[in-house]
Parts: C-alpha cells; sequence; structure tokens
C-alpha cells in the first residue's frame, strides 16, 4: 500500500521536498498537480531518465511566451514578463540563445575559470577574517559574499549592492499569489544591470563587462537589452547559486561527520567531493519551467501544446534507479554524472566557477575553524520558501577557536 | 572548404548541449560523453554549426581543424 500524495510547493514541501519525490517517483513519474501559483495544469518530472530526457527533448521550450499555456500565460509566472528578464539566455530557443551563449562562454570555460582562482582564495580568507570578528556568525552570510566578491571581480565592478540583490532575487521566486511583487523584483535586478553598465561605459577594461559591452561579432553583438538581461541574468546565476551551493554543503557536512573527516584529504578528494555536493544538495531544486511545443507523447504520458514541465532535478540527483543509496553524503562517489548543473541546451554555463568556488570555499571554513558547528538545533535550520532554489535561509554557527589563533598559542 | 572534428572524451562534461543542437553530427553515448557522428566535414552548414558548438561547449571538448 502506498502511502498519501505529499503535497508539492507547500511550506511543509520547502523544508523537506525529499518526501514528496520519492513517492513521486514510486507513485506517479510523470505527475500531473496544480501548481499553486496561478493554479496551473502542470506535470511534474521525478525519475533520472525521464529528468534528463525532458532537458534533451527539442519538443520543450523555455520560453513561456510563445510556447507557455495560456493558463500559465495570465498566470503572471511567466519569468521577468514585460521586463528584459523576460529574454534571459535560460529562456531563448536557438538561434537566438546560441548567438548569446557563444558571446558569454568562452568567459566561464575551465581555462579561462583558472584565472580566478587566486582571486577567490583571497576572496576567501578575507570573508573568514570577516566571519570571525562576527558576534553571530552565519555561514550563509559567508556563503553569500563569496560568489558576490568573485562575480564583482570577474564583471570588473565591485557587487555592492548584493544584499539587496539576494533579496530581490528571493522575491522574484517566492511562491506567492503577488505576481505584481516578483515582476518588480525582475524590474530591480534589471534597473541594477542597467545602472551598472553606465557606471562601466566611463571605464572599459580587461573584465567580462567590458568584453560584453564591447562584444562585437558581426551582426551577432548584444544589442542594449540583450546587454541588460546579460548583466539581469549573471547577478541571479552567479549569486545565489552558488551561496546556495556552499551553505548546503556546510550543513551536510555537519550532518555526515564521518564524511567530514575525509576533509584533511582534500586535494585527493575534491573532484569527486564537489561532484558530490552537487548532487546531494543542488542548488537548483528544479529546473525552470519547460513548454511542450506540441501535443506529444513524452514517454507514455500524453502532454497538451502549452503543458508546463517541471524537471525535478533534486529528485533526479536522489533517485535509487541512478544512485546507490542517494541520501547518503558520500564524498569519494564515483559512480555515473548528477543532473545538479543542468542538462542539454541549458546546461549551467557557469558550471567551471561554481566548481572553483565550492572546491576552495567548503574545506576553507573547516580548515580555519576545526571545531565549527551549528550553534542552533538541527530542527531550526530553515531552507527559503523559493519554488526553483533550494537554499538555506542562515547557517549560525560556532566558530570555536581558529587555526590561527591556536598557532599564535 | 573542408574540417576536421574531433571530440575530447577526457574533458567532456556530457551535458549534451551539442546532441540537442546538433543531433545531425553529435550524440550522447550510454557512457554518458558525446561522440561525434562524422569526422570529416565538408558542408558549409555542417562546418557552421560546429562552429557554434565549439564555442556553446562548456568544457572546450569540441575541436574544428580546417583541412
Amino acid at each position: 500500500m502506498t502511502s498519501s500524495m505529499p503535497s508539492l510547493f507547500t511550506p511543509e514541501y520547502y523544508q523537506n521536498q525529499y518526501k514528496a519525490f520519492a513517492w513521486l517517483r514510486e507513485n506517479s513519474p510523470i505527475h500531473e498537480f496544480r501548481f499553486p501559483v496561478g493554479d496551473i495544469r502542470t506535470w511534474i518530472v521525478s525519475r533520472f531518465d525521464d529528468v534528463q530526457a525532458v532537458l534533451a527533448d527539442p519538443r520543450f521550450s523555455n520560453f513561456a511566451p510563445v510556447h507557455g499555456s495560456s493558463e500559465f500565460k495570465e498566470s503572471g509566472m511567466i519569468l521577468g514578463a514585460d521586463t528584459v528578464v523576460s529574454r534571459i539566455m535560460t529562456v531563448l530557443d536557438p538561434p537566438d540563445h546560441t548567438r548569446i551563449r557563444k558571446l558569454a562562454m568562452g568567459s566561464f570555460t575551465p581555462r579561462r575559470t583558472a584565472q580566478w582562482r587566486e582571486p577567490t582564495e583571497r576572496v576567501v580568507q578575507a570573508e573568514l577574517d570577516r566571519l570571525e570578528k562576527q558576534e553571530s556568525p552565519d555561514a550563509v552570510a559567508y556563503a553569500s559574499a563569496i560568489p558576490a566578491a568573485v562575480m564583482g571581480e570577474i564583471l570588473g565592478i565591485p557587487l555592492s549592492q548584493y544584499n539587496e540583490m539576494l533579496d530581490a532575487i528571493e522575491r522574484a521566486f517566492h511562491p506567492d499569489d503577488n505576481k505584481d511583487s516578483a515582476q518588480r523584483a525582475f524590474e530591480e535586478i534589471a534597473d541594477y544591470g542597467r545602472t551598472l553598465i553606465i557606471e562601466k561605459r566611463s571605464m572599459l577594461g580587461d573584465d567580462l563587462m567590458s568584453s560584453f559591452i564591447e562584444a562585437r561579432d558581426g551582426d551577432e553583438r548584444f544589442n542594449e537589452d540583450e546587454l541588460v538581461a546579460m548583466l539581469a541574468l549573471m547577478i541571479m546565476a552567479g549569486l545565489d547559486t552558488t551561496r546556495n551551493l556552499i551553505g548546503s554543503s556546510i550543513l551536510a557536512l555537519f550532518d555526515h561527520p564521518d564524511q567530514r573527516r575525509l576533509l584533511p584529504k582534500w586535494p585527493e578528494i575534491q573532484a569527486t567531493a564537489v561532484e558530490e555536493f552537487l548532487r546531494y544538495e543542488g542548488a537548483l531544486c528544479v529546473g525552470v519551467f519547460r513548454f511542450a511545443k506540441e501535443d506529444m507523447d513524452f514517454r507514455g504520458t500524453k502532454l497538451p501544446a502549452g503543458a508546463p514541465v517541471v524537471a525535478a532535478l533534486q529528485s533526479a540527483n536522489r533517485d535509487p534507479d541512478r544512485f546507490t543509496d542517494p541520501d547518503r553524503l558520500d564524498l569519494t562517489r564515483s559512480g555515473p554524472r548528477h543532473l545538479g548543473l543542468g542538462h542539454g541546451l541549458h546546461n549551467c554555463l557557469g558550471a567551471a566557477l561554481a566548481r572553483m568556488e565550492a572546491q576552495i570555499a567548503i574545506p576553507a571554513i573547516f580548515e580555519r575553524f576545526p571545531d565549527l558547528s551549528l550553534a542552533v538545533p538541527r530542527d531550526q535550520v530553515t531552507y527559503a520558501e523559493n519554488w526553483l532554489l533550494r537554499g538555506l535561509v542562515s547557517l549560525p554557527v560556532d566558530l570555536g577557536a581558529s587555526r590561527s589563533h591556536r598557532a599564535g598559542g | 572548404m573542408t574540417a576536421k572534428l574531433t571530440i575530447d572524451r577526457t574533458v567532456c562534461g556530457g551535458g549534451g548541449l551539442c546532441a540537442i543542437t546538433y543531433p545531425k553530427l553529435f550524440r550522447l553515448a550510454d557512457e554518458g560523453h558525446a561522440v561525434a557522428l562524422a569526422t570529416e566535414l565538408d558542408d558549409t552548414d555542417d562546418i557552421a554549426a560546429v562552429e557554434d558548438l565549439v564555442a556553446c561547449c562548456p568544457t572546450e571538448a569540441i575541436t574544428l581543424t580546417s583541412g
């Protein structure tokens, strides 16, 4: 006998999606439900093979203004509708997607990313110094500051308003019925992008933002709105995601003391460990909505044209048919590829950067503070109510003595 | 004009952008990495499509050399 269907996208779900995902994989792997914001007819896909198939299937598009159901379009759920954010690369189809991704990808390849290693190490040490001075140290504040500083260096302009931007991102993806609030949040992000571009135009240099502004590739250059959309995307995809990954990984190590004991061997295990953090608690709980471009049969389920489909990335990453003992963190796991950075056309542009930031920031806090521990009871640690992203609200920690103090006597 | 297409399996992350964008020349093997369905290219559309993918691949696994 199966237990009853757990609710989706409710306060209870946000604190533990894995219970709902396990039920879905078992009982209704391609599951029709009503998405609570706007009460939209939606399907959620939960098994690894099916999630990967959605992401690799060109019969789906992320572009709601053309391919979303009328119900979806009327709901106000279109990402950044009526702002330039509605045309971020994440939702575009070829050939526009190809043209824009080509212009951006060169700055995020593993080779190009390597040049940010030294600045990232410097940022991490500075943020550890700052953390040490806090009266109530919060590991999520540490996790937030690192991608903001690193993205600031890469873009070539300090992201001094990163806290306001993180707040705007939260509002943009908050699952309430106030669609105006979400659209205002997207507009704030776009406005910040516009401000940065104006500041930057007067001091172009050898950085990513200058190269976006100067991007000239025959007729394939950015127009003004695309430039703003690109900056907005860098802010949205570059800050919150990496913050979530670092924060969730620190918590995962508190929850798995046996794995924490492997950290002194970090140089040997870092390659598999970072992949395991991405699998175990990736930054995106589900992918952005996909839409059926036509009436179709998707792996045995009939989907009408316009059908919104949620690809549950973290459900795929915990699918026992794909991963042995999937709810266990195993930093030496060397099994199959996960979907923590997505798959297909929209696979993560910043993957190499995210890996590098995680590789440096996660072990560094444990190295500086060997006795680091949770400062609140475990059940008081909560996740943000965000339909897209999986991130801790805060992670209060006791630092214990820092290694530098110990060394000093 | 002809060109030679190669995929470096040791760096390919199996993200599948190439296979979804241009299934005529790329597919994902069961092991997860991309494979090229042809390596000697002489069709200008094929070459242009692969040039785009060389630029879009997140791991720089795709190479196109002239001749």
